[in-house]
């Protein structure tokens, strides 16, 4: 009987990590999408399609020209990041003064483009990176965890520390908390409201290409992973309350385990449906999201 | 001045009646025929987005649903074109109605993702519910409309022409349905809460009431469209709810101009014509299909029916 009870709970322990480890990647995309809700006041629907790019720019680094993953993990943020920039040069500083549905719609034709690229260059067949890491599992309490999903999980926890100091602490992010906060007034006060723009792009891409690359060796990459990360992140970032970087990450890591769970012991086919529930949940009785707005304020 | 306008309503009238002979091809023909059922969702959508003014971004759930409840009736109780035609708006009215009452107490950002995330459920049922919808394969063989009286009539729409008039009378009713509701009371409550919704309730407007109505009328307009799409091209699948067809539409009715009759009717041809056509470019189509998109955003804020304004202006001012 104890050793039923002990399965049970290994197994659910197992649930628990898996869902951590898919859940901070969900927790990185959504930082991105928050951070540029919190300054632009729009919604990014390229954020899917940054997550993609950086997969393919790791894959395209390590593949094609034989460089390290560690070494591909800052180089596809960076590519990803002045993509990012490009982004918000042609589509969203040219249509400044027109109303939100205008940059979702434009930022969608982005991502149809983009996407659609890449399926040109790839092709649509599934692809792996490499990991760097042996394959064997690393068993503790009867859980099984490879190496690169522990690597996942540390290197995703030391990028999001690094960007909560760098908007809290840095000159630059100070900057950014006073465009969220009022875009008129910071530029009144000499804060370059461009240079903001152009970093709050850069670092939202980063982090979804990032959350790419560090996910590239578990799971397949495809032109088209972007559709469901791009909702995922939009559950997350309502559930944390928009602009919120503190509630966004705590709320990865929510969804990520209730999705875990609720594949595991209600129904695997409807895994992706247990995040729009528990969003919708969320948007009816504490539409402020479960943290309260002002992650970035 | 009188005259010249019911002249020129006349000269559309008559150049929509023989569009279709001008043209020999049955390919020309489909791409019409296709034009004009995106012209009926995206009056759909157009309904909810430009006259009431909230962006429900999983709007093409409803077109799904009209084209399921026409194949599910027609796999599991035999029915027709025409009970589907009837049936489809109400379920995806019921549904619009459902979906509607927890969201559109949101606003904005939030009513949009909302709207988004029940047309996710929808299609995760649609793809694994295998035994009622066929899962992802999606539900063929579905037949084109008969009209039968016996020993009278027996009609069948089985081409381009045919499909072709019975889709501008259709296009006819959703413009009229349209046109009688916006200048109505009810659409002077819809204005006014798009405009500002707090003063509109302030002023004694019943504002998640009018938002409601409109939303399911949005709803049955799509689940219409959708039942008619699935009887022209006989499948329904769920892809018709997914991503493709969430940006086609929305292209569709912002590049025409919101909250106007002209604009989704125009916006709507073009965003069938232009992929239907760009089919040579082969896999480029798409990454055109997004260029394309962007530049008409950037370039065209009002959208194709404010340029057909700034052409009327200068003609007028001659």
């Amino acid at each position: 009987m104890s050793s039923f009870l002990f399965q049970k709970m290994e197994l659910f322990l197992q649930q628990l990590v898996n869902g951590l480890v898919i859940g901070i990647i969900y927790s990185l995309v959504a930082i991105g999408l928050t951070v540029i809700y919190g300054i632009f006041d729009i919604i990014n629907m390229t954020q899917g399609t940054f997550f993609m790019i950086g997969a393919f720019a790791a894959y395209f680094l390590t593949k094609n020209l034989g460089v390290s993953y560690f070494l591909s993990i800052p180089l596809a943020m960076i590519i990803t990041g002045v993509m990012g920039i490009l982004v918000e040069r042609s589509s969203v500083r040219t249509l400044r003064g027109q109303q939100n549905i205008v940059f979702l719609l434009s930022t969608m034709g982005l991502m149809v483009l983009l996407e659609n690229l890449a399926l040109v260059l790839w092709g649509a067949t599934p692809r792996q990176l490499p990991s760097p890491f042996a394959p064997e599992p690393v068993v503790f309490l009867g859980v099984f965890l490879t190496r690169q999903k522990i690597f996942l999980f540390l290197c995703a926890t030391v990028m999001i520390l690094l960007v909560k100091r760098f908007i809290k602490g840095s000159r630059l992010g100070r900057s950014m908390r006073a465009v969220a906060t009022d875009q008129n007034t910071a530029a009144l006060m000499g804060i370059d409201v461009n240079r903001v723009f152009i970093a709050t792009f850069g670092i939202g891409a980063g982090l979804s290409a990032a959350a790419g690359v560090l996910l590239g060796p578990i799971f397949d990459i495809e032109p088209a992973m972007g559709h469901l990360t791009l909702i995922k992140a939009f559950i997350v970032v309502i559930m944390g309350g928009m602009g919120n970087i503190t509630g966004a990450f705590y709320c990865g890591l929510i969804l990520g385990v209730a999705e875990s769970m609720g594949a595991g012991y209600i129904n695997v086919d409807y895994k992706d449906a247990f995040g729009l529930i528990i969003m919708i949940l969320v948007l009816l009785f504490r539409p402020q999201g479960l943290l309260g707005k002002g992650g970035l304020r | 001045m009188n005259r010249g306008r019911w002249l020129f309503r006349a000269i559309v009238v008559i150049v929509v009646l023989v569009l279709p002979l001008l043209f020999e091809s049955t390919y020309a023909r489909h791409i019409l025929v296709s034009s004009g059922i995106f012209i009926l969702l995206s009056l759909g959508l157009n309904f909810i987005m430009g006259y009431m003014g909230q962006t429900p971004f999983g709007y093409p759930v409803f077109f799904g649903l009209g084209a399921y409840t026409t194949a599910l009736g027609f796999t599991y109780l035999g029915t027709d074109f025409w009970t589907g035609l009837i049936a489809a708006p109400i379920v995806a009215g019921i549904f619009g109605f459902l979906i509607g009452y927890p969201s559109l107490r949101l606003r904005g950002p939030y009513f949009a993702i909302v709207t988004l995330a029940f047309a996710e459920i929808v299609a995760l049922i649609l793809n694994n519910w295998v035994s009622f919808t066929r899962g992802s394969m999606g539900i063929s063989g579905i037949p084109h409309p008969k009209i039968i009286i016996p020993g009278l009539i027996d009609f069948t729409f089985n081409h381009e022409l045919k499909w072709y008039y019975l889709v501008v009378i259709i296009c006819a009713f959703y413009l009229l349905v349209n046109h009688r509701l916006i200048h109505s009371y009810a659409g002077e409550a819809w204005l006014a809460i798009r405009e500002n919704e707090d003063l509109a309730e302030a002023v004694g407007i019943h504002t998640f009431k009018w938002k409601m109505i409109s939303f399911v009328i949005g709803a049955m307009m799509g689940g219409m469209a959708g039942c008619i799409y699935a009887h022209y091209y006989t499948i329904a699948s769920p892809d018709l709810v997914g991503f493709y067809y969430i940006t086609t539409i929305f292209a569709m009715v912002i590049i025409g101009g919101r909250g106007t009759l002209l604009g989704p009717v125009l916006g709507a041809i073009l965003f069938t014509a232009v992929p239907e056509y760009l089919r040579a470019a082969k896999t480029m189509r798409l990454v055109i299909f997004g260029l394309i998109m962007l530049l008409s955003i950037i370039f065209m804020p009002q959208g194709l029916n404010g340029l057909v304004n700034d052409i009327r202006e200068r003609f007028r001012r001659r």
